[in-house]
This record gives structure tokens, sequence and C-alpha cells, in this order.
């Protein structure tokens, strides 16, 4: 292996884009020097990035690309970076994500573009630093600190109630990381280092593994988000611009869904045991329940938001069957919902930029005025639905599998949502591209411009791709997610 | 002559005094460019002898390196504030020559307060410090609130006044002596330790509570932060409070170090009161001062939680705490100083709406800086209050560190309250804001430390940990 210091590289690129967009000028109105300089700075980090995959030995499940920095004076306490396959995917997923949005602001006018980029160009940095963290204080620190570009996002430049819903994002994600955080010092008062590799090594008696993992629960269920701590996730979607909301479905809850692989069942796998039925209750209901709301939403916004709790609550339960189709099945549908979800908000985006609403009752019979994008529209509501040959079809698949070896009730319970899911969708589809066309589209018809076709048509390549070949994510992943199944003193009962 | 810092800072505030009666009315700020030259000698004399160790005036006073680094710290504070009162010319009720002279008789307290090794010259270096800022909160004659402030600050400050001597010599009746080493002395000789030593120190606490406004002693805070003049709020809330901390660790940890039992429990409850206090006090306010008066209550909260165990580490993190504490609350004064609309100070918060379109730099500066007050990573804040609650679950205390996340939650509400209205808000009159070029690059320089702290932190635990070592080592 090369000793480049990919890491750190790929965390500092964005922080120097950074600079040199805050330097441009932002005389001309389309503010073309920060979006060239954001575009740049996004290109060179996601082909950065792809050296990860190249280079990445599969046959090692422990952390590659070490490396260490002093920080704090003490040999535990280190800034570490390192990545394993479990985080390698999610740092790809980020830079692919990020480009895109860029690629599709690229066109765009909005009111101070050049700290909106900037915004991105920093959230990026911080995504990759909590991505790769090795170690229980940087990655807290990499955590929290995506709030605060985050935060002026949704606040800035977000809808009519913005204000309202990045406080509640704000405040309800501090409090869950915060008991977090006392459980990382915890962690490193009794162990005396924080460094994720060694933990693994470590065992705790039981009734402070209940302790600990219902403070990391507490902030990774908020994130995700599970069923009773949901409720900041639709209203910070439906404010959020189009590609804040890519942001925040694409990855910032795959935040939540890799800390629970990473902390509760590889640090904390006894206590992971006893709460697995508590998981599995608030999935199920995660599932039906979001499920049957986003049936009658108005707001496709606010609908997609739903489905991404139902989408989620696959996730929760394939992590938590603890065998490894059901990791495999909660890594594939989190990429794969990173991709959907992301590919289904830019759309609403492109729609709301011409018609200036996201209400469904307006639409009706775009498909005749915008064909191309009815079928790039098409293959997102299947991908969503889970329709075979796309990537959804895969991780739920494999999920329902695992559980369906733990509890046929569970999985019974839990399939409904796949067909809940096919009815939402599909009517949102209906009401928006079917039927006749309305006098309000009639009058004001734009075609998809290039960025917009270049956007939707690598999302559903990528989609189609992982849908056909789910292996090139899951070679990957599996030796790192062997070597947590091991950890599991019964894994299979 | 080892006693050179206070003796230099007194003879020099004599020289100045002098000279101040030669200075022509309009010419004060001759007055305060000298007082910044004779802060910044007395910051070399006292940073010459930082590891020196010696008991002076018969034990009367000690020189460790503990008290020296608090002299430096509170130096540099009066610094600051000299140096804005300098650049910042807003409020004409201070431009006064009396102004610069009495912030140094002040310091000159302070410095004493942290070396005392008595409870007598502590007690006199308190009334030192204490009177001059009694003068200094009602400084503006024609301001009906700012002499209300002083009424209340002085009523208040005697009271604990009272309540030091009773506590004191409760004390003295059953050791004897008032000499803390002859205390601790006394403490470690008995079996077990009389109940009325113990009443004589909550006397003390309680009074010095009063100094550092910990809750429930914390009700003058807002109504005097509110009303004396903005560059007074500024000291206040920097110099005196890092000065009583020091006396609080001092006595707390040298003689009455025996019944830390005792009095950890008390600082349990002061730090849970000042917490909540703190954090849901402010979310009603709509002023600025009075706002910063209840984050400084919460933050004084989380301070006296590292004091709980009594421990090396703990005083190391409070060290640390209180020089970012110091930054953060320096650069929004600072800010608050400069906050002018058609010719009149203004401190509300709504007057702070739209600051970003105006004034953008200033905005991301101070967001960095209320975000850092947050707690929020990766700014200073979050270092400090990591320190903390690192010392607060390595003794096990597990319920304080909840409330004391929970709270600091509660507080990020209003700390992003006020980012919002910079950022998320239209103006509705503007600022006529921060005409001189200075207060933009100090900052600049406040909000630019407290992000790149972490970068570098183990600086800071060097330098506070073999600061506090002396305050151990030499028992």
């Amino acid at each position: 292996m090369s000793n480049l210091p990919i890491l750190p590289i790929l965390i500092s690129i964005p922080l120097i884009g950074l600079i040199f967009i805050l330097l441009s000028s932002e005389n001309d109105e389309f503010a073309l020097q920060s979006k060239r300089s954001a575009l740049w700075t996004s290109i060179s980090n996601f082909l950065l990035s792809l050296y990860l995959p190249l280079n990445f030995d599969k046959s090692i499940p422990h952390f590659q690309f070490v490396n260490s920095f002093g920080w704090f004076n003490s040999d535990n306490l280190k800034f570490s970076l390192g990545v394993d396959g479990l985080s390698m995917p999610f740092i790809v997923l980020s830079t692919f994500l990020i480009l895109l949005c860029v690629i599709f602001l690229y066109p765009q006018k909005k009111k101070n573009m050049r700290m909106y980029l900037a915004s991105f160009i920093l959230l990026e940095s911080f995504l990759i630093g909590t991505f790769s963290s090795i170690d229980l204080f940087s990655f807290y620190i990499f955590f929290e600190s995506i709030l605060i570009p985050m935060y002026l996002i949704i606040g800035f430049w977000g809808g009519e109630r913005r204000i309202y819903s990045a406080y509640k994002f704000f405040l309800y994600t501090l409090l869950g990381s915060v008991l977090m955080l006392l459980a990382i010092i915890f962690l490193y008062q009794e162990f005396g280092t924080t460094s994720i590799p060694r933990l693994f090594d470590f065992s705790l008696p039981f009734y402070i593994q209940v302790w600990l993992w219902l403070a990391f629960f507490a902030s990774f269920a908020v994130k995700i988000p599970m069923w009773p701590f949901h409720t900041w996730l639709p209203d910070a979607h439906v404010e959020a611009p189009t590609e804040g909301s890519v942001i925040l479905a694409g990855i910032l809850l795959k935040l939540g869904g890799y800390g629970f692989i990473r902390f509760n069942l590889s640090i904390l796998p006894d206590a992971s045991i006893f709460f697995t039925p508590f998981i599995y209750f608030l999935s199920v209901i995660a599932i039906i329940y979001t499920s049957l709301i986003a049936l009658v939403q108005e707001d496709m916004k606010k609908l997609i938001a739903y489905s991404s709790v139902a989408h989620m609550g696959f996730v929760t339960l394939g992590i938590f069957s603890s065998n490894l189709q059901g990791l495999h099945g909660a890594i594939i549908q989190m990429i794969s919902h990173g991709i959907i979800s992301a590919a289904l908000f830019f759309s609403i985006g492109s729609i709301y930029n011409r018609y200036k609403t996201k209400e469904i009752n307006f639409y009706g019979g775009l498909g005749h005025k915008m064909s191309k994008f009815s079928v790039f529209f098409l293959i997102f509501t299947l991908g969503a639905i889970g329709f075979p040959g796309t990537s959804g079809f895969i991780g739920e698949y494999l999920t329902l599998l695992s559980v369906y070896s733990k509890s046929t009730l569970v999985a019974f319970l839990s399939a409904t949502g796949v067909v809940l899911a096919a009815s939402y969708m599909l009517i949102l589809y209906k009401r928006v591209f079917l039927g006749v066309v309305n006098e309000r589209i009639e009058k004001k018809t734009e075609r998809l411009n290039i960025f917009e076709i270049l956007t939707y048509s690598i999302l559903a390549v990528v989609i189609f791709i992982f849908g056909i070949k789910p292996n090139l994510i899951l070679d990957y992943t599996s030796s790192s997610l062997e070597r947590i199944i091991k950890l599991y003193p019964i894994s299979i009962f | 002559m080892i006693y050179i810092p206070e003796v230099f800072m007194s003879i020099g505030f004599l020289i100045i005094l002098i000279i101040s009666v030669f200075v022509k009315k309009n010419q004060n700020i001759v007055l305060g460019y000298l007082s910044l030259l004779l802060i910044f000698l007395t910051q070399f004399f006292v940073l010459k002898d930082i590891f020196l160790f010696e008991e002076i005036f018969n034990n009367f006073f000690v020189i460790d390196s503990f008290g020296s680094f608090l002299k430096s710290v509170i130096l540099i504070c009066a610094g600051f504030v000299i140096y804005f009162y300098i650049i910042v010319k807003n409020d004409s009720s201070l431009n006064r020559s009396e102004f610069s002279m009495i912030i140094l008789i002040s310091i000159i307290g302070m410095m004493l307060m942290v070396s005392s090794n008595d409870l007598l010259s502590l007690f006199v270096s308190i009334e030192l410090q204490s009177l001059a800022l009694y003068i200094l909160v009602s400084f503006s004659k024609e301001d009906f609130n700012s002499s209300e402030a002083g009424v209340k600050y002085f009523v208040i400050g005697s009271l604990s006044t009272c309540i030091f001597l009773f506590g004191s010599s409760l004390i003295y009746g059953l050791v004897g002596s008032t000499n803390f080493s002859e205390i601790s002395q006394f403490m470690s000789d008995q079996y077990s330790v009389p109940l009325l030593l113990v009443v004589g120190l909550i006397f003390i606490l309680v009074s010095l509570s009063l100094k550092i406004s910990a809750a429930p002693f914390h009700m003058w805070t807002p109504d005097v932060y509110q009303g004396s003049p903005s560059l007074v709020t500024a000291f206040l809330s920097t110099a005196p409070k890092v000065a009583v901390f020091g006396v609080l660790i001092r006595v707390l940890v040298y003689p009455f170090g025996e019944i830390i039992v005792d009095w950890g429990k008390i600082l349990v409850i002061l730090s849970i009161f000042s917490m909540l206090i703190g954090s849901l006090g402010a979310l009603r306010q709509d002023d600025l001062k009075r706002l910063m008066a209840y984050s400084t209550i919460n933050h004084i909260g989380f301070i006296l939680m590292g004091l709980v165990p009594g421990s090396e580490d703990g005083i190391t993190a409070i060290c640390i705490y209180l020089i970012f504490y110091i930054t953060m609350n320096l650069g929004v004064f600072l800010f608050i100083l400069n906050m002018k609309r058609d010719q009149l100070n203004v401190t509300k918060i709504k007057d702070l709406s739209g600051l970003y379109k105006t004034e953008p730099l200033i905005a991301g500066c101070l967001a960095l800086l209320f975000f850092s007050m947050a707690g929020i990573p990766p700014l200073a804040g979050f270092i400090s209050k990591l320190l903390i609650l690192n010392i607060v679950i390595d003794n096990n205390l597990f319920f304080l560190a909840i409330i004391a996340v929970i709270t600091s939650v509660i507080s990020a509400f209003y700390y992003i309250r006020l980012v919002k209205s910079m950022f998320f808000d239209s103006p509705t009159e503007e600022l006529d804001l921060l005409t001189n070029s200075q207060s933009k690059l100090l900052l600049s320089i406040f909000g630019l430390f407290n992000l790149s702290v972490i970068f570098y932190p183990q600086f800071f635990l060097n330098l506070c940990a073999s600061i506090t070592l002396s305050l151990f080592a030499l028992r």
C-alpha cells in the first residue's frame, strides 16, 4: 500500500476550495467564479476519493489508510483517520452527491450563491471527516460540526417556515448527540483510549453497556431517524432548499445507520442483543406508520421525507438482525436510499424551480410536457419502491430475508411496507405526471437543461448498476462486517 | 524585592494620578494609553517571576505560579478593556479621567486577592477590588439605570462582605488563626472537624458565590449587567470572575482540602442551580446584555463543576475554561460596545437582525463566538466543556454530567437565536456599525482564536497543567 495520506487530503481539499470560493467576487449575477471554484473542488475531491476503492485491500477487515496526528498531549487521544469496508462506500457517496449538487446548482440563480456553495463544500469536508474518523473524539467533533453549515443552509435558503425547522433540526440533533458525548467520555475514562480499533478488544459489563447503548442510541436514532424521534425530518426536508434536502436525505441520515453499526453493534454487542426486540418494534412501527402518513401527504417533499423514515426502518431492522445478510442489506439500503432519495429530491427541485410549488394537487399531466423528465422520474420511483433491477430491491430483499430468519411476524409486517411504498410512490407519479394536462402547467413549460439531464442520467445509471451488481459494494464491506459479526456472542439464535 | 508587580502597579498608578491633574479635559485618551503601558510593564514583571514560590509578609501573601498565571490573565482582561476604552468612543459618560484609574485600582485588588494566603489579607483585597467596581458600575452619572445598578451592586456587595467576615470570625474563633497554612494544620490535626468550622466555610462560600454570581446568589447579575455601561459590563464579566475563582480554588483546595466531602456537595448544588437558571432564565430575554448575564451564570455553573472533585485535572480544566470564556465574552462585548443607532447605544437582540447583510465578516465572527459559547465543536467552547465534563465523569457524577449537557442544549437554543437574528432576519433598521477598523480586526482575531484552538489544545493543556502543579506540589 502506498503512503499517500489520502484521507487528510480529502478533508483538506474542500477547505482549500472554501478559501477560493470565499475570495471569489460576487459581482456577476450568476456568481460564476465561485461556482467554478466549487465545481473544481468537488470534481477533484470526487476523483481523489476514487483512490480509496481502487487501492483498497478487500481481504483486510481492519482499518486502512490510517493517519494519526498527536492532538491532546496523550498517547491515547489522537486525531486518527482511517477507513474500513464499512465507511469507504459512504465517503465516496458523500463526494459523489456533493459533486452532483454543485452540477445541479450550476445554471441556477440564488441569493448569496457564494455562501451557499461555501456551506456545501464545508459540509463535504466535515462529512468525510466523520466517516473516516477512527477516534471517538474526532468522530464527535466532525459529527457535531455538521450542524453549523446545515443549520445555515436550512435557515438561510429555506422555505417559509425555515427558521422553525432550522431550530428543530439543530436542537433535536444536539440533544441526541450530547448524550453520546457523555458516553464517549465514559468510554475514555474506562479504557483510557478513544481509538475505535482498540475499543473492539475490550468488553464491558452488561449493565454499563445498556446505559452506553442508550446514550449512543439517543444520538443515532435522532439522526437516522427512528419512529418517535423523526418529527424534525419532515419539517427540515420541506423547508430546506433542494440541495439541502439532497444532502440531508442522501448522507446525513446515513450517519445514524453508520453510527449504529460502528458503535452500538461493534462496541456494545451484548446490549445490542438485549435491545433487538425494542429496535424491531420501533422499526416496524416506523415502516407501517410513516408509510401510511406518506399516503396522505399533499406536499411532494413531505411525502419523500416520510418515505425516508420508512426506508430507514428497513435499515435498522437489517442492522440489528445481526447477521451478515442483514448488515449487507442495511448497507445496500443506505447507499441506494442515498442515491434514490437524492434523485427524487433533485427531481422535485427541478419541478419546483419551474412552477414554484410542491403541492401535488397543482400538477397533473406533466408527463406530456416533459417526457424525458417523466422517464427519469419513473426510474427513481421504481427504485424507491424497490423494484427488481434497481438498487432499492437488493436492500429490502436482503433485509427481509435476514429478518425472516429471526421472526416471521416482523418480516411479514415490514413486508407490508414494500406494498405501501409502491402505493404512495405510484400515486404520486400518477397525480403529477399522468392524466390530463392541466391549464396551470400548459402555460409554462421549460425543458430540462443539460446540467439536469447530466445529473439524472448519472443517478439513473448508478441505480441500475447497483441493482444488477450489488457486489460492487458488498465485496468491499463483507470482510469488515464479518469481523463485527464475530464479536457477537450469540449471533445466531 | 519579590512583590514587584503589585508594588510597581501601585506606584505607577500614583504617578498616573499625578499626571492626570495636568492632562486637559478632552485628552483623557492619554491616560488610557499610560494605563495600558503600565499594565504591559506589570505583565512583564508577573511573567518574569512566574515560576517563583515564596511566602511573604509574614505569610500574608503567597507568590506561586498559579497566582502569577491568574494575575497575568487578569492583566490581559484589563488591558483589553482599556484598549476598548481607547478605540471605541461611544459613551460620553465614560469620558472622564478617572475611568482607567479606577480599573487600575480594582486590578491591584484582584492581584492581591489571588495571592492572599490569609483570611485577613483576602478580605482587604476583596474590598479593594469591590469598592472600585461599585464606582465603575455607577459611572454614568446621568444614567438612572447605571446609578440603580450601582446601588444594587453595592448593597449586595456589602451583604457579601458581612457574610464573609462572619464566616472568617467563626473560623478564627475555632482555629485561633486566620492564616491558611495554620488552618490547614489545624484541620489535619483534628480527628473530626468541628461542625462550626464547616458553617464558617459555608458562609465564606456563600459570600464568594455572591461575587461570581453563582445561582441562587445571582439575583443582582442581570440588573447590574444591564444597567452599567457596556464597557464596565465587559470588565465585570471577565476579570473579577477570574480573580474570585482563583480565591475560591485557593481557599477550598488548600486550607479546607480536608473537608472536600462537605464543600463538594455544596458546589454540586450551586452548579446545578447556576446551570438551570442560567439556561432557563435567558430564554425570554430580549436585551443582549441581560442575556449575557444569564449566559455568564450558566458558564459559572459549568466551571464550578470542575472544582467539585478538587483535583489537579479539574483545576487545569477550570483555567482553560476561564481563558476561553474570557475571549468569547470580550469578543461579544466588543461588539455590543459598537452597537449604535442614531447616535444612541442600543443593546436589544432585535437590533442584531440583518447584521449579515451589512457586515458579513462581523456577523460571521460573532456567530463563531456564539456557537463557541454554546459549545458546538470544533470551537474553543466545546473543548473547555469537554474537559470539564471529562472531570465530572471521571468522578462518577453522572447525574451532574447529564444535567450539564441538557442545560447546555437549552442554552444553545438562545445562542442560535442570536445567530438566527443576525443571519436570517431581515433588518428593521440598520445599525451604524463598527466605524473603526480596529474593533473589526480585534473581533476577527477573537473569532479566529476560537476557531483555531482545536488545532493546538495541547498548548493550553500543558500550560495550565504546569500552572496548577504549583498549587498541589508545595503543600
